[in-house]
């Protein structure tokens, strides 16, 4: 139903709830995060999506291709955090992601076939924008030996609730 | 013909040119399911009229637009910036401008940026994104 969140977990079941963002959320407020399991056959699929239905050997599909532009075996792509990051924020800002979001991301390390990676964000700052207030959070993403692998910033807008800056 | 993508042939301020994509079914359908999402607004409706795709959407299309000049072995994607302003929506004609903005070598290893910007036939801004790739997979060489 529009204006509603539902979270999909892994199971395809819609009944994860996310904390929406909200003006009265305070810096250092974490929200909640979500694990994703990375699959050869994940990779794969999106690869085939990606070349028009076509399997190819690519850096992502095959390891000796990977090995010859010296990557230890086949990578994830990197629109598996950005993709991933993206629904997250969705689910946490709904419209105001839509129509206002920001994410600003570094791929500071490989994703591979086997790790399970979760999506952390953590509020750092609330800014006046307009009638809106912009929520701007550190994002990063973990692999499971806790070691970052995605790091940036997102932000995204919520209603002011008829707050108003001293010029506005 | 294409140019083999290196540091050296390529050109900041290049185009890399102008598509038209409409917003399918089933582009949705296979965005989503690569990002393991079944948001309702991709599936049933959203508040902004009808069905909606994923933000990230255009994600690949910088570097199909790459791919249309240039002959890439691979690269590896380190630094992506999104704005999102408006939904791309089911049925809607969005045309698609990338272009090369930057590249620079870091330890010994050739980048590239390129900007992505998106807006759809009635004129609306949908997205714009800087995607930066490591394209000097051999270290020290600047190929």
């Amino acid at each position: 139903m529009p204006g509603e969140t539902y979270i999909v977990d892994q199971s395809g079941k819609r009944d994860r709830k996310m904390t929406k963002a909200d003006r009265n959320l305070e810096t250092g407020f974490d929200f909640e995060p979500r694990s994703y399991e990375i699959t050869q056959e994940k990779i794969n699929i999106y690869s085939r999506y990606v070349f028009h239905g076509k399997d190819t050997k690519n850096i992502h599909t095959d390891d000796e291709t990977a090995r010859r532009a010296g990557l230890p075996r086949a990578v994830a792509q990197g629109r598996y955090p950005i993709g991933y990051l993206s629904e997250v924020l969705l689910d946490f800002f709904g419209r105001g992601w839509v129509q206002g979001g920001k994410l600003e991301v570094s791929l500071i390390k490989g994703i591979y076939p086997g790790d399970t990676i979760t999506i952390k964000g953590k509020i750092r700052d609330k800014v006046h924008e307009g009638n809106t207030i912009r929520i701007v959070l550190d994002v990063w993403i973990e692999n499971q030996m806790k070691e970052k692998t995605t790091v940036g910033t997102a932000s995204g807008l919520v209603d002011d609730g008829g707050e108003r800056t001293p010029e506005g | 013909m294409k140019k083999k993508l290196s540091y050296q042939n390529i050109e900041v301020g290049e185009e890399l040119g102008k598509k038209e994509v409409l917003i399918t079914d089933e582009m949705i359908r296979a965005c989503a399911d690569a990002i393991e999402t079944k948001h309702p607004w991709y599936f049933e409706d959203s508040p902004f009229g009808g069905r909606i795709a994923p933000p990230t959407i255009f994600d690949n299309d910088t570097l199909r637009m790459l791919d249309e000049n240039y002959d890439r072995f691979g690269s590896i994607h380190t630094r992506q910036v999104w704005e999102f302003k408006n939904p791309a929506k089911l049925g809607k004609r969005i045309t698609l401008n990338a272009r090369i903005i930057d590249k620079y070598i870091k330890r010994g290893r050739g980048y590239v940026t390129m900007e992505l910007a998106a807006i759809d036939e009635d004129g609306l801004e949908i997205c714009r994104g800087r995607h930066t790739s490591l394209i000097s997979l051999e270290k020290g060489t600047g190929k």
